[in-house]
């Protein structure tokens, strides 16, 4: 069984984001980049099947800074095979690009399972999935939260809004949007990254152009603002209970008293 | 599984001298609230033959390296470092808690483990005209994280640039530059990442060509003193600096605080490093200030539970907290202030006399504040 997890790095929201002076994109100038983390859900649900059934993990990362860290982070979790995607990727690539281009490497490497973050929490556009498994000619399931495969085919465990679940049988090769992998992304000591570096091997393929059409284009980009603050209501718990009572009557939220 | 190979482990943390008398866990603040045991565990340890499993033993993350258990050892046998050496053999195999997955990830990525962006570290002292280290200063004052970031340590940090400005003390800190000492990423058992933080702030103080260093917390102070490699840097907590400038008159009290004060001893300042006597110095110079003792007081000092990487972890019984009962044996001092030395027990204080309800009884101060109060 061959896994391949192609991820993307997304901005560090630990640092402050600048919009550039352009007012439609992030300003990359000291952007600090950090896998997706519904990639890193992605990897960790490829480790869990491998560990079950064992097959070979493929991890898919576009060369940006930190591709390498993460690349030699799966390594040391287990990866089998780390390839970097070698291309202009600096000025950020949107979803449509990035899946035919991924669909052009991923295709070669006859992958059993696809498996990628459901979305990327900078765009939140969820569309690599799907694209990827159209131009793949594979099925597409997203939003999934855990996987078992067996002669061929895989039960995945799709969430739905309200706390559904549903189980559904799905026929390999195919594409998954992972929400959630079964257990949390697991930690790996420094000293198992220090030791992948200098022991693991990252394969280089060229992308070539990019094709950008048919996404979406962002005309400006801004930060929330802040226009009203909470309202902290103070009194006893009968008190809050009678003032909240009658904000809600006022907003027209509780039908008025009959 | 968690599986280790218990004979060596054992060979290596000395477990073969321990004699079973119990002093270890008869002391362990722990076993008044979980199942953590060091006498039992190091018994099990001797004779499992040679394999262990650990996944039966979330308490290992309990312990909150007090080093109780090590101080009243008869025979010099560890059991903090034993459960330190445990949970490295957990962590080595990924299957740490969220919480601290993402402190070791943090302080591997942005030099602190409370997610916090570098570029924000030296904030706090924007507006206090501090000096940024240079070469022939007398000290570094290396400030720690949560004196860094969080708004409650940032007050004691504030406190200790007034009394240290008031006195003349020829220091300088590090800003966004400093990084963090690694003290609670060696405790939550992860050498490697501990070894690579030494590395990085070893070669940057010797580049620097810091000689003195004085620290904000205990745990930081602990550390470079007993766990980096001998470099010649002389390093203080700051209570050891400040009692020096109290006794040679070079800070006076001018103010007066008319309180009666009980002191908390940190474990990491009192169990392991033997400073019990210069905070209790800096009180008792305040003009008014009246100490008082609790029953448990310096070497026998109740843990408040924040060491040991728990400022992370809640551990097996959330339920019964340490702090609490220690905010109450304050109370009962008649204290209307319970001084601390350490950022980690003031936070874990603060909270308790919060859950008691006790805000008009007792007020948490740290031992930097009350100074700076009676300047």
């Amino acid at each position: 069984m061959h896994i391949v997890v192609p991820i993307k790095l997304a901005p560090d929201l630990v640092e402050d984001l600048e919009i550039d002076a352009g007012g439609a994109a992030l300003d990359r100038t000291f952007l600090r980049l950090i896998i997706n983390e519904f990639d890193d859900h992605a990897i960790e649900q490829a480790f869990l099947l491998k560990e079950r059934g064992g097959g070979q993990v493929t991890i898919v990362a576009p060369d940006l800074e930190g591709a390498d860290d993460v690349l030699y982070t799966a390594a040391a979790k287990g990866a089998d095979r780390l390839i970097k995607l070698i291309g202009d990727f600096s000025a950020g690539v949107n979803c449509h690009a990035l899946a035919r281009t991924l669909a052009k490497v991923i295709g070669d490497l006859h992958p059993d399972l696809v498996l990628t973050g459901v979305q990327a929490h900078d765009d939140l556009d969820g569309a690599v999935g799907p694209l990827l498994a159209e131009h793949l000619g594979m099925p597409y399931l997203g939003y999934v939260a855990g996987l078992t495969v067996s002669d061929g085919k895989c039960m995945a465990r799709k969430e739905y809004p309200g706390g559904l679940v549903a189980e559904m049988d799905v026929a390999l090769p195919a594409v998954f949007g992972i929400q959630a992998a079964e257990k949390p992304p697991r930690y790996v000591v420094t000293s198992l990254i220090t030791q992948a570096m200098k022991s693991a091997t990252i394969e280089e393929i060229e992308t070539g152009e990019f094709d950008s059409g048919g996404a979406a284009a962002v005309e400006r980009m801004s930060r929330l603002e802040a226009t009203t603050h909470a309202e902290m209501i103070e009194g006893s718990t009968d008190q809050v209970a009678d003032k909240l009572v009658a904000v809600l009557r006022e907003r027209g939220l509780l039908a008025p008293r009959g | 599984m968690l599986q280790i190979e218990s004979r060596p482990f054992a060979r290596d943390h000395d477990l073969f001298a321990c004699v079973q008398c119990g002093k270890c866990t008869g002391g362990c603040p722990m076993t008044l609230k979980t199942k953590l045991n060091p006498r039992s565990l190091i018994l099990r340890l001797l004779t499992a033959g040679n394999g262990f499993d650990l996944e039966p033993f979330p308490e290992l993350w309990d312990c909150t390296t007090c080093s109780t258990c090590a101080k009243r050892c008869p025979k010099q046998v560890s059991p903090m470092e034993m459960i330190i050496g445990l949970r490295s053999a957990i962590v080595e195999k990924g299957a740490v808690h969220p919480n601290v997955k993402a402190a070791l990830e943090s302080t591997f990525r942005h030099g602190n483990p409370l997610s916090l962006p570098r570029e924000q570290r030296g904030a706090w002292a924007a507006d206090l005209g501090v000096k940024h280290y240079t070469a022939g200063m007398e000290y570094l004052y290396y400030v720690g994280c949560t004196p860094s970031y969080d708004p409650r340590g940032q007050k004691v940090a504030r406190a200790l640039v007034a009394l240290f400005s008031k006195a003349g003390v020829d220091f300088g800190i590090l800003g966004n530059d400093e990084n963090c000492c690694g003290s609670e990423v060696r405790r939550l058992g992860e050498a490697g990442l501990f070894e690579m933080v030494v590395e990085d702030n070893t070669g940057a103080y010797k580049e620097l060509g810091v000689t003195k260093m004085f620290t904000t917390s205990p745990h930081c102070y602990n550390v470079y003193r007993n766990d980096y490699p001998k470099n010649g840097m002389q390093v203080q907590h700051y209570t050891q600096v400040l009692a020096g400038l109290v006794a040679d008159k070079k800070i006076t009290f001018s103010g007066s605080l008319d309180k009666t004060v009980t002191y908390h001893d940190p474990c990491y300042l009192g169990k392991h490093n033997g400073v019990f006597d210069e905070p209790r110095a800096v009180l008792r110079a305040i003009p008014g200030l009246k100490l008082v003792e609790m029953d448990r007081s310096r070497e026998k000092s109740l843990c408040c539970e924040g060491g040991g990487g728990r400022m992370w972890l809640e551990g097996t019984n959330p339920a019964t907290r340490l702090a609490m009962m220690r905010v109450q044996e304050a109370a009962e001092t008649g204290a209307q202030v319970l001084a601390t030395a350490c950022p980690f027990c003031v936070l874990m204080l603060d909270e308790a006399v919060k859950t008691l309800n006790l805000e008009e009884k007792i007020q948490v101060l740290d031992v930097a504040e009350m100074a700076a109060q009676a300047l």
